[in-house]
């Protein structure tokens, strides 16, 4: 049996999936890449194999993406991690007429065409407080996990307003709020209501169209997506394994240039 | 990784471009010599072709500290400039140019207005006055101001009036603009003569404005030759080919030199010979190029079949003026004054025909969209230079709008290459690829003819 692997090599975290063209996700794997892409691509992809019982031998086509993309050894086809999130939100939620992916590096706002190919896309400026790292920085200041983040975010009475939209300059005022007697909640909350602020900005620029569909490792976080729906006026819609969504969209990109070739 | 640092500059696809340079360093050449020989020098801000033919004509050398400092980015040197007008208080989100020029004049001036040895293209001399100019831009208002505190020269400031698209067509609001720019160039005369000590040479104003036009026509005339397609030449020919003609457009040896250029391109178009083998896209550019990553163009082209078919306004010669205009103008500041009226104004029709203002860096594009056929805009929003910048989203949205030509954003700067991701930049091209070809079926759909 032949089958489609796909690769999104992320700054945080590396995450594999094999394909069947009939049958969808045979099975997926993510781990850390703890600062070394090279070995991180190769576990995972061989993890993502173990998981349905296959080898490397039987991969039709393996598509790569993400920032440590070109570490994978052997060979492979590379794309922008735009169009694979494109791509592979399309194959998970056909109904979706745009994407937004917070990722830990960036969010990209992507609105879809019918093929599921990036109509338009806006991604975030360099500052960390429009990507999903800022929720890791703040978590550690808190002391609390990233999974209890969503939670305390919808438990905030008065959400804290930051009057800034930097990330440095965010974490000095949490430890400020908090030295003010701010509760950990409220904290969260304000932070989810800037992302998404920032966020709805993008969408707006993006001119997002039909169902919105939310990827990456910041669609994890209920707190921030209840914020962004808030903040946008439309329900947004969590696509079913998140994190996966770059992964899909490479292996079916590779498979789709292996067919044009 | 370092050889990938290494390849910056662009290859360029015209012989005439590579060639250009020449004329920047031979204008840094012409005013080091002046100084040795007890010749005045000015330093002039890009003026839109009032004050330094003016100056020129009455025996004064002039270099450009905007063209410095694309130099000094191009050449990968600014950056000790930019790093020393920092540390003297001057803020990083200061026009890039100005702060290459403070950081280099700071330097100038504590060497005893020696140039340093090391300064990029041979550096430009101590000037004996600074021709600052208010046309588009705060900080070109105060830049000048601000180079006070290391040199003790006397400052002119060209005030230059711009109009919104309907006031444009004001009954007597263009005239009275005319008027008022003419007497501006009086006082200038005026300002030039007490400090020369010398009268105006208005024969040779004359001579130099002949040339000028001669030479314009000729730029423009290459313009339209681009039209093409395929695209004879890409924007990296024109960033290089615009320093004679933005710089020294009165200068003999430009004019001759256009001539070879318009030859060149001619032969292209002709010869049906694109800049880019396969050309898949036309894409135009606004509006002020990162100077220091000018390969990035080369690396596009190659992957993508992309040609940089238009760019940056502001730099391109307007249309020559109507025949009406000019005719009867016995007195060539007048002249001057059409003409760089016409330069900021020429998209006047288009902008109350698409409904946009301003004029500058916006108008001018919805026709270029047409004509070029263009299937996308790549934004460069500056850190440092707001004119530049604050149009941008307006002209995306109106040209996504009106003719369904998206655009992409790609943030950098002129000099300050620590601002731009060139990674990034082209993951963000590979994606747009996809979006063109979204929107060129959009056109189709719609009966928009390209
Ligand atoms: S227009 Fe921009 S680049 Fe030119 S002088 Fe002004 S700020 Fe600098």
């Amino acid at each position: 049996m032949a089958v489609l692997a796909g690769l999104d090599v992320g700054s945080l975290l590396a995450k594999a999936v094999i394909l069947d063209e009939a049958e969808g996700i045979l099975a997926h794997s993510v781990r850390l890449v703890a600062g070394n892409f090279q070995t991180a691509a190769r576990d995972v992809l061989n993890a993502a194999l173990d998981n349905c019982g296959l080898t490397a031998g039987t991969v039709a086509s393996l598509g790569t993406t993400g920032l440590g993309a070109g570490f994978v050894n052997g060979p492979s086809l590379r794309n922008t991690e735009i169009s694979c999130q494109a791509r592979g939100v399309h194959y998970l939620l056909p109904r979706a007429g745009s994407v937004i992916e917070i990722g830990d590096q960036s969010t990209r706002v992507i609105r879809l065409t019918g093929q599921g190919k990036v109509a338009d896309c806006v991604i975030s400026d360099k500052c960390a407080m429009g990507s999903g790292r800022v929720l890791q920085v703040i978590a550690r200041v808190l002391r609390i996990t990233l999974e209890e983040m969503g939670g305390l975010s919808q438990e905030a009475t008065r959400p804290v307003s930051f009057s800034t939209g930097c990330s440095v300059f965010v974490e000095t005022e949490v430890i400020s709020r908090i030295a003010e007697g701010a509760g950990v909640a409220d904290i969260v909350g304000g932070l989810h209501r800037a992302m998404a602020v920032k966020i709805g900005g993008m969408a707006d620029k993006a001119r997002l169209e039909g169902d919105i569909a939310a990827a990456g490792g910041g669609a994890c976080d209920p707190g921030l997506v209840k914020m962004l729906e808030k903040v946008i006026g439309q329900k947004v819609l969590v696509v079913d394994r998140p994190l996966l969504t770059g992964a899909v969209g490479a292996a079916l990109m590779a498979a789709e240039s292996r067919g044009r070739g | 990784m370092e050889e990938k640092k290494k390849k910056r500059s662009s290859a360029k696809t015209l012989q005439t471009a590579r060639e250009a340079g020449y004329f920047g360093k031979k204008m840094l050449a012409r005013t080091r010599s002046a100084v040795e020989a007890g010749q005045p020098v000015g330093w002039a801000m890009v003026e839109w072709w009032l004050g330094a033919t003016i100056a020129k004509a009455m025996g004064v050398e002039m270099v450009f500290p905007e063209n410095y400092g694309a130099f000094c980015a191009a050449s990968r040197t600014a950056e000790a400039n930019l790093d020393y007008s920092e540390s003297d208080g001057f803020p990083s989100t200061l026009c890039g140019y100005a702060r290459n020029c403070l950081g280099y004049t700071r330097r100038l001036k504590e060497n005893g207005f020696v140039i340093p040895a090391d300064a990029t293209g041979g550096g430009m001399p101590k000037p004996d006055f600074l021709l600052a100019c208010g046309a588009a831009c705060d900080a070109r208002y105060k830049w000048f101001q601000a180079l006070g505190r290391y040199l003790d020269v006397p400052v002119w400031l060209l005030e230059f009036p711009q109009t919104g698209s309907r006031e444009y067509f004001l009954p007597g609001n263009k005239e009275e603009n005319i008027r008022f720019m003419v007497g501006e160039l009086r006082s200038f005369v005026s300002f030039l003569e007490s400090l020369l000590g010398r009268k105006m040479d208005w024969d040779a104003l004359a001579e130099r404005l002949d040339i000028l036009f001669k030479t314009h026509a000729l730029a423009h005339a290459v313009d339209r030759l681009r039209l093409a397609v395929p695209s004879p030449a890409m924007s990296t020919d024109f960033w290089a080919l615009m320093i004679p003609h933005l710089y020294l457009p009165d200068d003999p040896e430009t004019l001759a030199f256009y001539g070879r250029v318009y030859d060149e391109v001619k032969y292209k178009v002709d010869h049906n010979i694109g800049a880019v083998p396969n050309e898949r896209y036309r894409m135009m550019f606004a509006e002020l190029p990162p100077w220091h990553t000018l390969g990035f163009f080369d690396e596009v082209a190659e992957r993508h079949g992309v040609a940089f078919a238009f760019e940056s306004w502001n730099y391109h010669v307007p249309p020559p003026l109507p025949a009406g205009e000019k005719e009867g103008i016995g007195d060539p500041l007048e002249l001057i004054a059409r003409y760089s009226y016409h330069k900021f104004h020429h998209g006047a029709d288009a902008g109350v025909k698409y409904g946009v203002d301003p004029i500058i860096f916006t108008a001018p594009y919805l026709e270029y969209v047409q004509d070029y056929r263009i299937d996308g805009l790549m934004c460069h929003p500056l850190v440092s230079c707001r004119p530049a910048t604050y149009t941008l989203m307006h002209l995306r949205n109106v040209l996504l709008e009106k003719f369904k030509v998206p655009s992409v954003v790609v943030e950098g700067d002129i000099v300050d290459m620590r601002v731009f991701n060139e990674e990034e930049a082209h993951a963000k091209m590979d994606a747009f690829i996809e979006t063109m070809d979204y929107h060129r079926e959009l056109r189709r759909k719609e009966g928009l003819n390209w």
